[in-house]
């Protein structure tokens, strides 16, 4: 299958005419990453966001040189998309390819030369609500947080109360 | 509440406020003024309501003059200040972003001016593929970021206030935007101490944000792409 037909296949370009597709794969062709390989490094500095279209990541933390996977991405998903507005910051986790996978590369070059193709106005708006849902999810578990630690008198379960707060805290499942 | 066209000096000013609040690359104050230009200028006097938590959302705003406060009614029934809101901010786009509902109450704090830009309109320049809707998109993404890298910042603060000696977390960014604790577990002992256990459905409440927050998985889109691999109907 064509990287045009690849990229037409996922739901976010649903809407999107076939041709803007099209000019979408000459203006980023898809990147082709190895089973196994990086795609980010913990730690590096980040400057692009990946939408994929084939295959899976996998994304590992790593604390005090013990890596944990907290998540995979699957086709349709963009991850490290805060770093094309957080310029200087770095990768906190490490994004492996657990299949062999293709990815677009989002960067402020193909934002800029593409600002007239409707395939690159579907991206943002995938950006937008990806953005948004993490602003929702984050700001609940922020109140959870404030409000139970201004009212607390359920009974104390500890040992299941720290394992969610160890996940919560080291950005997955203990 | 009174309604009333933008003055070109308005527009302008704004504009200028948003491009150096939101300095993303191509930040143009001429297509913001167009973005701008397509609203209209409300004034709410001091304790009137933008929103409830709750509404659906129909308009959001530019706040040019004066102050609003974000407010929500928490379990116990308590009336909590989760912000008080100067200019020149964005307000209430979330629910026109994600086409939920009011998270929070807005009222103004004082005397207030806003630009409003009605639901409508927000859609049709997402949607455009001109300078102004470009404009509008990277404008919101910006803000985005801002309150997502802020939501970051008051965990990472919370789990320091626990753990004072562990001032040096590693910056994060988005997917990976939960603070990291370099010992884990006194950090966590640190705070079960302090806030004393949850319940059993508190705790399957924090296990279900979990979900949401480390997986970052959009399951309506994977689901409707394993339904319709071609995207098409």
């Amino acid at each position: 299958m064509s990287a045009t037909a690849d990229l037409s296949g996922l739901f976010l370009f649903r809407d999107v005419p076939p041709k803007a597709v099209a000019n979408l794969c000459i203006l980023a062709p898809p990147t082709r990453f190895q089973m196994g390989s990086t795609v980010f490094q913990q730690g590096s500095e980040a400057d692009v966001a990946l939408l994929l279209v084939k295959g899976k990541l996998e994304v590992e933390v790593h604390t005090d040189g013990v890596g944990r996977t907290v998540g995979q991405v699957h086709p349709g998903e963009i991850v490290g998309e805060q770093a094309l507005f957080s310029r200087g910051g770095a990768r906190s986790a490490t994004v492996l390819a657990s299949e062999e996978s293709q990815a677009l590369i989002i960067n402020w070059d193909l934002l800029e030369r593409g600002a007239d193709n409707p395939a690159v106005v579907a991206i943002e708006r995938h950006l937008m609500g990806t953005l948004a849902r993490r602003v929702r999810s984050t700001n609940m578990a922020i109140q959870k947080i404030w409000k139970e630690s201004d009212n607390i008198q359920a009974p104390i379960e500890k040992r299941r109360f720290a394992e969610r707060l160890r996940g919560l805290f080291r950005g997955g499942r203990p | 509440m009174n309604n009333n066209r933008i003055s070109p000096a308005i527009v302008d000013r704004l504009a200028k406020h948003l491009v150096a609040l939101h300095p993303y690359p191509g930040a143009a104050h001429s297509a913001l003024e167009s973005v701008i230009a397509r609203g209209q200028l409300h004034h709410f006097s001091k304790d009137n309501i933008l929103c409830k938590e709750g509404d659906t959302g129909e308009e959001m705003w530019f706040l040019v003059r004066g102050s609003i406060q974000v407010q929500r009614i928490d379990p116990n029934g308590q009336l909590r200040v989760l912000a008080t809101i100067s200019r020149p901010s964005l307000i209430g786009h979330m629910a026109l972003i994600d086409r939920s509902r009011r998270s929070a109450t807005c009222v103004a704090h004082s005397d207030s001016d806003v630009v409003v830009l009605s639901a409508r309109t927000v859609e049709m320049l997402l949607q455009e593929t001109t300078t102004s809707g470009t404009a509008l998109r990277r404008l919101l993404l910006s803000s985005l970021c801002g309150q997502l890298a802020g939501a970051n910042a008051q965990i990472s603060d919370f789990v320091k206030s626990t753990q004072p000696e562990q001032a040096d977390e590693e910056s994060t960014d988005g997917y990976e935007s939960i603070p990291q604790a370099k010992d884990t577990d006194d950090q966590v002992a640190s705070i079960v101490a302090k806030l004393g256990g949850w319940d059993s459905k508190q705790l399957e409440e924090l296990e279900a944000l979990e979900d949401e927050i480390v997986f970052v998985v959009d399951e309506d889109q994977k689901r409707q792409n394993q339904q319709n691999p071609f995207g098409k109907q």
